[in-house]
């Protein structure tokens, strides 16, 4: 079973999907479960990127997203996306870690307060099960906040999980139905006849094939340079990571819009993660995987400031950066690229990769299978920017340069 | 895989992380070709000593079962602090990193 039967009988894939992250292995595993031959192009390794160097949150819905037809779209998509997870350890036999206690959004300043009310308000009209938390009632789910905090907002749905379990079991799942994951291999530029796509240039071979899919997040407009600039941006992200505590940290939380976020893993360990605003343009356009002191700093504060108890306790194991794909919209880019037929993009998750993958891979194999997804996909529609240029409101980055309040 | 593997029991490699060679041979054969893939896969090198104890074992352990000779294999990723700091060290303005 498995392997790569096509191959070993001089067939070519059906599909090449480029790029190992969680997004790419979602998408390989359901195509290859469709009977599709499908090689897999990576060009660093399994988890790499951006998918091997998150906090692990995943979850429904988005506070910045109101409700609103395009917020709809999200809390569906990120639904699916969480019931798929669920299903993961029976359907893959893999243990991912995955925890849905619900997550805090804690309020630290009147105006966070004042933000959070209204989409909490907006929230619950779209059918969100989200509610505003007093001092108390926010102390009384997570003992260790400091009560220096204003409240919180208790989003329920949401969690965390081991982000490199889920990306290695879709990677098995994917071998097992025998599609071929070639890893070091660095896909160079795409195979075009006129306006189609018809395969990919990866290590200096020709590598022709029926569909093309990019799971390639921040590095997509490399390989589609048409896409209109501005479209897809780079974006820095760092973490640290303690030893491991006693228990601590109840729920996964968030703080001042959820930039900065954070959780305990279930062997103890607690990981923070944020404070874009304190690197060099707000980590916008860096590429490269590096960790700066002010960031890492704010980081530490973030937690000793909510978190009073860690101060003498927590020790710093390590810390590191990864790069994530912004878009203009703050919406991903997934579906077939209208202007280059064979094409289909699942790329720019704007830090949430996790909260979207497992969907992403059903409703491209839904897509490329001719099934209808079940899912309004139209606000994620890849081609949905001007040729011109995309004109940047991603709400994950307004006003980042204007203290701490950030979502429009 | 070789016919190796049910001969003994496994021996650990990574102390931290309690993994041992059995399960680095598996990533290895899942295709891990360097140090980090098999972090990634298994979680060794990732505890209290960052793979200062445990990282030439595993360079080794993949050049063998790989056939690759030990300098082809990719080291990991050196990852700040390099030895414990407490939180709010880090969390003073002029902190190391």
């Amino acid at each position: 079973m498995g392997g790569t039967v096509w191959r070993e009988h001089g067939g070519r894939p059906d599909v090449i999907v480029v790029g190992g992250g969680v997004v790419g292995c979602s998408i390989a595993y359901r195509l290859a479960a469709d009977g599709r031959r499908v090689l897999l192009l990576e060009r660093r390794g399994l988890a790499a990127g951006a998918s091997g160097r998150n906090g692990g949150m995943t979850g429904g819905g988005s506070s910045l997203h109101a409700a609103s037809s395009v917020g709809r779209a999200v809390a569906a998509l990120t639904a699916a996306n969480l019931a798929l997870l669920r299903a993961v350890p029976d359907e893959l036999g893999a243990e991912i870690e995955l925890r849905l206690p619900g997550t805090l959004d804690v309020i630290s300043t009147p105006e966070q307060h004042a933000h959070l009310a209204a989409a909490v308000a907006s929230q619950r009209e779209g059918g969100g099960g989200i509610v505003l938390l007093d001092r108390d009632e926010a102390r009384a789910v997570m003992p260790a906040l400091s009560p220096a905090i204003l409240g919180a907002a208790f989003a329920a749905d949401r969690g965390h999980l081991w982000p490199f379990a889920l990306v290695h079991a879709f990677a098995a799942a994917a071998r097992r139905h025998g599609a071929e994951l070639r890893i070091g291999s660095a896909a160079e530029r795409l195979l075009r006849a006129g306006d189609r796509v018809v395969g990919v240039v990866a290590g200096g071979e020709r590598i022709a094939a029926d569909e093309v899919v990019l799971a390639t997040n921040a590095y997509t407009p490399a390989l589609l340079p048409e896409l209109p600039p501005g479209a897809i941006v780079p974006a820095r992200g760092q973490i640290l990571v303690t030893r491991p505590l006693p228990p601590l940290l109840t729920v996964p939380f968030g703080t001042n819009f959820d930039k900065e976020y954070g959780r305990q893993t279930p062997d103890g360990r607690i990981l923070c993660g944020g404070y874009r605003r304190l690197d060099a343009g707000e980590g916008l356009g860096a590429t490269a995987e590096r960790v700066s002191p002010p960031v890492l700093a704010g980081i530490a504060r973030c937690l000793t400031g909510l978190f009073p108890a860690l101060a003498g306790r927590a020790r710093v194991a390590r810390a590191w950066a990864g790069i994530m794909g912004f878009t203009a919209d703050g919406l991903p880019l997934l579906g077939p690229y209208g202007p280059a037929p064979g094409l289909t993009l699942a790329a720019g998750f704007n830090g949430n990769g996790f909260s979207w993958a497992a969907a992403a891979g059903r409703a491209v194999a839904d897509l490329l299978a001719g099934r209808d997804p079940g899912l309004d996909l139209a606000p994620f529609r890849p081609d949905r920017f001007a040729a011109g240029g995309a004109a940047w409101r991603n709400p994950y980055t307004a006003g980042e340069g204007v203290g701490e309040r950030g979502a429009a | 895989m070789s016919d190796r593997s049910d001969a003994r029991p496994p021996r650990q490699v990574c102390r931290c992380e309690e993994i041992g060679d059995d399960e680095i041979r598996g990533a290895v054969a899942a295709g891990a070709r360097g140090v980090n893939d098999v972090k990634r896969a298994t979680r060794a090198g990732m505890g209290a000593c960052q793979g200062i104890y445990c990282v030439p074992a595993i360079a080794a352990l993949v050049a063998a079962e790989t056939g690759l000779p030990m300098e082809r294999i990719a080291p990991m990723t050196a990852r700040p602090p390099a030895r414990l700091l407490p939180l709010e060290r880090l969390a003073e303005p002029d902190a190391p990193s």
